[in-house]
C-alpha cells in the first residue's frame, strides 16, 4: 500500500509539473488571470491523479477500477467545450476579436494537453513502479523534453518573413506597400493614421506557409495578437482603427495595419512573428502530388 | 449594412438608406463623422464627395 502511494504520487507530482510548464510555455494561449491559473493547474493535477492510479488499478489487477477511471477520463472532452463557451462569449466583447478559428485552437490544445498530462503521470508512475526513484526521474526529463518539443507548435515567425511596411493613401483607399487594405472616408483619421499607424508586411516563405496566411482566421489571429501586445487605438465608435491583415492577391503576402498604444515597430514585428500557427489554417499542399506540380510548373517555392 | 448616406449631389444616389445633403465638401465630411459617431459606424468615401455609413 505504502509503495502505491508513492507511485501515485510520483506520478501526479510529475503530471502536475509537465501542466505547469505548458502554462508558462505558452501563455498567449490562456487567460493570464490568476483564477484561470488555479482552475488549469486544478485540472491538470487531477488528470495526473488519474493517470497515475491507473497504473496501480493495474497491477493490482482491478480492471474495474481501471474502466472508472478510463471513464473519468472521457469527461475531459467535455473541457473542449466550456472552454470555447468561455471564450466565445468574452470574444464578443473584444475590440479585436480573436475570431472563432483561435478559439477553436485554444479549446482543442486545452484539451490535448490534459490527456498528455494523464500519459506523462501513467508513464512516470508506470517508471516508478518498475524501477524506482530513479527511473521516474529519467522519464519525467525524457517527457519534459518531448513535451517542450512536440506540443510548441510554430509560429509566423518560422514560416514567413516579416517586414516593416510603409502606410499610404491612395486618394481615400488606405495602402500598406502595395497592398489594398480599406476606404477611410474622414480627411483627419487618414492623417491620423499616417502619423500614428504602423504597418508590416508578412511575406511567406513557400507555398505552404502560403496557404496559412490565406486563412482569414489566421490573420485574425495575427491582428489580434498585435493589437493585444500593443495596445489598439481602436474604440467602439472609431472602427477606422481597427488592426486589418489584407492579402496580395498575387503574391499572397499579407499587409498587416494596426494603430498601436505602443508605437514601436520592433515590438510589432515580434508579436507578429510570436503568433501561433493555428491548427486549422495549418495545410501543406506541398505534400501532395498535385501542389508539387503546380509550385513546379510555375516556379516558387 | 448602409446605414446612411451623405451627398451634395442627391441626383445620384437613391435607394433604402436614409440620405443626408450637405451643401459643401465640409459639411458633408462634418456629416459623415457626426452620424458615424452616433452609429458606431464608419464613413466611407466614394470617389464624387459621397460618403456612405457602414456598419461593419
Amino acid at each position: 500500500m505504502e509503495n502505491y502511494l508513492a507511485t501515485i504520487i510520483a506520478g501526479t507530482l510529475a503530471g502536475t509539473l509537465s501542466r505547469i510548464q505548458l502554462l508558462r510555455m505558452d501563455y498567449r494561449q490562456y487567460p493570464g488571470y490568476p483564477h484561470g491559473m488555479i482552475s488549469h493547474i486544478s485540472l491538470g493535477f487531477i488528470a495526473s491523479a488519474i493517470g497515475s492510479v491507473s497504473v496501480p488499478a493495474i497491477m493490482k489487477p482491478d480492471f474495474a477500477a481501471v474502466t472508472f477511471l478510463a471513464l473519468a477520463a472521457t469527461q475531459f472532452r467535455e473541457i473542449r467545450g466550456i472552454e470555447r463557451t468561455t471564450l466565445d462569449n468574452l470574444d464578443k466583447k473584444e475590440l479585436v476579436q480573436r475570431g472563432s478559428d483561435y478559439i477553436e485552437g485554444i479549446a482543442r490544445t486545452f484539451e490535448a494537453r490534459n490527456y498528455l498530462v494523464m500519459f506523462t503521470a501513467f508513464l512516470v508512475t508506470a517508471a516508478f513502479y518498475l524501477t524506482g526513484l530513479p527511473g521516474a526521474v529519467v522519464m519525467t526529463v525524457l517527457l519534459a523534453a518531448s513535451v517542450r518539443y512536440f506540443m510548441s507548435g510554430k509560429n509566423i515567425g518560422d514560416i514567413c518573413e516579416v517586414v516593416p511596411a510603409k502606410i499610404s493613401f491612395d486618394k481615400n483607399l488606405l495602402k500598406v506597400d502595395e497592398i489594398d487594405v480599406m476606404n477611410v472616408g474622414l480627411p483627419e483619421m487618414r492623417d491620423k493614421i499616417i502619423n500614428e499607424g504602423l504597418a508590416v508586411k508578412i511575406v511567406p516563405r513557400d507555398f505552404n506557409a502560403m496557404a496559412v496566411l490565406s486563412d482569414v482566421g489566421q490573420r485574425m489571429a495575427i491582428a489580434h495578437t498585435a493589437a493585444a501586445l500593443l495596445g489598439t487605438k481602436k474604440d467602439i465608435d472609431t472602427p477606422e482603427f481597427t488592426p486589418l491583415a489584407r492579402k496580395n492577391v498575387d503574391t499572397g503576402d499579407v499587409g498587416l495595419y494596426v494603430m498601436p498604444v505602443i508605437n514601436d515597430m520592433e515590438a510589432l514585428l515580434l508579436a507578429v512573428k510570436r503568433t501561433p500557427v493555428l491548427e486549422s489554417s495549418r495545410s501543406k499542399p506541398l505534400s501532395t502530388g498535385a501542389g508539387r506540380v503546380a509550385v513546379k510548373n510555375n516556379g516558387r517555392q | 449594412m448602409i446605414l446612411a448616406v451623405v451627398t451634395m449631389d442627391p441626383c445620384t444616389v437613391t435607394g433604402g438608406a436614409p440620405i443626408f445633403i450637405g451643401r459643401d465638401e465640409k459639411e458633408c465630411a462634418n456629416m459623415a463623422r457626426t452620424l458615424s459617431r452616433i452609429m458606431d459606424a464608419m464613413a466611407h468615401c466614394l470617389d464624387n464627395n459621397t460618403y456612405i455609413i457602414v456598419s461593419h
